[in-house]
């Protein structure tokens, strides 16, 4: 089941100085504005379904704005996860295992999820340039399809770096370091 | 390439991706490179239609209009939960049966459905019901054992009742409709509920002292208390009725729902900023991680589709003149044996693709496709969710032991044996009798 609270043993203590502590904030913000764009689209919605019921009127787009709006949304919410560590594995099988081992293990799989997405920054950064030269806009809004697209490439970029941080960590942790 | 050798392709990465899920890789990342492994394999370490591929993948995915709905579904929950309503939930089935043997642990099941059925999520359900409940249950002498059983299973209700996060992704992994599946889902979810009362009651007949009988409350108290939990009656029925009443999609009714509850955590409840704040970064954490899994799925997905194995092993298992309903069978064990060690997410998005067609290629009782796809996606609902209650790894199990700290794990872990029980019995009727699912969603045309 997704998970909305913490779970025992991985709440996460942001470390206090330096990159950790800029990352946790940089993610944070883009959190908070990925959560105010959910909550600007909710708004959209309400007006939407009232203007439709009661004057026939809907706000125009409004399924092209949700999904540009839940897109750009939803990508923002990836770095902090991935700072916080929170991002499912099965963790079940290597209990017996020295900590040491396990965090040898996560330092692969945090490398591996920065290569995902790195390569995700990339090819969407394609996808961008493709969309601007051949000019496609959206149906009805005829907003111009790069430009929600463009909006991914930071957190996908961010994500990246917060998997790079999480790699250095459980790094320092296999060999026995003590921060 | 020749179909044999393509599934030979696809059951190695198959097994390569399990090796790297059981070494901690992150599920959505081992899909990822499992799928890429394909791709490459296939094109014979050509990477040109794998690139492709990636260039639309994270918008293509992120921009699914059905998928909007987890997000917002989320974000209800956490709002719900800071709005106070589980302990108006709690109080109002409290006084209607809290004077019965073992009745506060039956208005706690109670509550955690009425809860479920404005909340997503069962680990959320479990957190904040347990949060409530638990303190009154051992204030009034219940045993540690009936307590924490019963709130670990009665968390469950969080997903079984809808609106149902698993139900989403399994709408959208086989183009089913949400709106069918949630209604598909209340009957069964009315039986969880029952059967879990049913428990309590032979528990506290067989042993009394577990949970002795409450005060009375009058009548007036009654009917106010009912009044505190109308919000949560609104809610509910404006997602539902709205969703299936054809004036909302699923996606604006959960935009309704969470801007409802946001209202009554504001007003009732006494959110402020820090309130949000929180709500804001659970949602986040929520939804990017079933997210970072769906981005790993498209990949696996897409590489398995070239591979054909999902077809291939359909067709075969057809053929083989195996009886469906131990093909079935045996699908439902292997969820209950995945959920000792997988996310019950993770485990729908890496098998549905698999499991799918096979169930599709076979008759059950004569029935319509549409009609089996909804009632195996509720089969598969009932199953997944039993991997958060069974020990010893049951989520649920953690979640209410560390609220309960005078109960050892051991205790939970017994207590929620016969719950589990039900659960079974559930599964079992449900696969023997598919119109318990089916007849509510045929009702309404």
């Amino acid at each position: 089941m997704a998970e909305i609270i913490e779970r025992e043993g991985t709440v996460e203590v942001v470390s206090r100085h330096g990159v950790g502590r800029l990352l946790d904030r940089v993610a944070t913000g883009f959190t908070m504005l990925g959560g105010l764009t959910f909550c600007a689209l909710i708004a959209m919605s309400i007006v939407s379904i009232v203007g439709r019921k009661l004057f026939a009127a809907p706000v125009q787009g409004d399924v092209e704005l949700m999904q540009m709006g839940a897109a750009v949304g939803a990508a923002a919410f990836l770095p902090l996860c991935e700072l916080h560590d929170h991002n499912i594995k099965v963790d079940a099988l290597t209990g017996w295992m020295s900590t040491r081992s396990r965090a040898a293990l996560d330092t692969v799989a945090h490398l591996l999820l920065s290569v995902a997405a790195m390569l995700i920054t990339w090819r969407t950064w394609l996808a961008v340039v493709d969309g601007y030269s051949s000019g496609e806009v959206s149906t009805l809004l005829t907003i111009p399809m790069w430009q929600p697209v463009a909006l991914l490439v930071p957190s996908f970029a961010l994500l990246a770096l917060c998997g790079l941080h999480r790699t250095h960590r459980a790094l320092g942790e296999a060999l026995g370091s003590t921060t | 390439m020749s179909g044999t050798s393509g599934m030979t392709i696809g059951l190695t990465i198959f097994a390569c991706l399990m090796f790297l899920l059981v070494f901690r890789i992150h599920v959505g990342i081992g899909m990822f490179f499992a799928g890429s492994a394909a791709f490459l394999a296939m094109n014979h370490g050509d990477s040109n239609a794998l690139l492709f591929t990636l260039n639309n993948l994270a918008y293509a995915r992120l921009s699914n209009y059905d998928l909007a709905v987890i997000p917002l579904f989320m974000l209800m929950g956490q709002f719900a939960t800071n709005g106070g309503l589980s302990k108006a939930l709690f109080r109002c089935a409290a006084a209607f049966i809290g004077h019965f043997r073992g009745g506060l642990a039956m208005a706690a099941t109670g509550a955690c459905a009425g809860f479920g059925a404005i909340c997503g999520s069962s680990l959320a359900t479990a957190a904040t019901m347990g949060q409530v409940a638990l303190p009154e249950l051992r204030a009034h002498g219940y045993s540690g054992r009936l307590a924490t059983g019963t709130l670990a299973a009665a968390g469950t209700l969080g997903i079984l009742i809808p609106p149902s996060v698993p139900l989403v992704i399994y709408a959208v992994l086989t183009q089913e409709s949400i709106g069918k599946l949630f209604v598909a889902a209340v009957i069964p979810g009315l039986i969880a509920t029952f059967g879990y009362m049913l428990v309590i009651r032979l528990f506290v007949t067989l042993n009394p002292a577990s949970g002795p009988a409450g005060p009375k409350v009058s009548w007036a108290d009654r009917l106010s208390s009912v009044i505190e939990v109308l919000p949560v009656v609104g809610v509910f029925l404006v997602v539902i009725v709205g969703i299936y009443g054809g004036w909302a999609n699923p996606t604006e009714a959960a935009s309704i729902g969470a801007a409802a509850c946001g209202a009554l955590a504001v007003l009732r409840g006494g959110m402020r900023w820090p309130g949000l704040r929180a709500s804001i970064i659970g949602t986040a954490h929520a939804t990017a991680m079933i997210y970072m899994v769906l981005l790993g799925a498209d990949v696996l997905n897409a590489g398995l589709a070239i591979t054909q194995l999902p077809g291939e092993l359909a067709s075969w298992v057809k053929g083989s003149g195996m009886a469906p309903l131990l093909v079935m069978a045996a699908i439902l064990v292997v969820y209950i044996l995945l959920g000792c060690v997988m996310d019950s997410l993770a485990m729908i998005l890496l098998t549905i693709p698999i499991f799918y067609p096979v169930v599709m290629g076979l008759d059950f009782y004569g029935m319509a496709p549409v009609d089996k796809s909804i009632w195996f996606g509720i089969l598969a609902l009932m199953v997944v969710e039993i991997g958060l209650v069974h020990p010893p790894l049951g989520m649920n199990l953690f979640i209410i032991q560390k609220l309960a700290k005078d109960t050892p794990y051991l205790e939970t872990a017994k207590g929620v044996m016969p719950f589990l029980a039900s659960d079974l019995i559930r599964i079992v009727l449900l696969l023997l009798v598919p119109s318990i699912s089916l007849w509510l969603v045929h009702l309404n045309g």
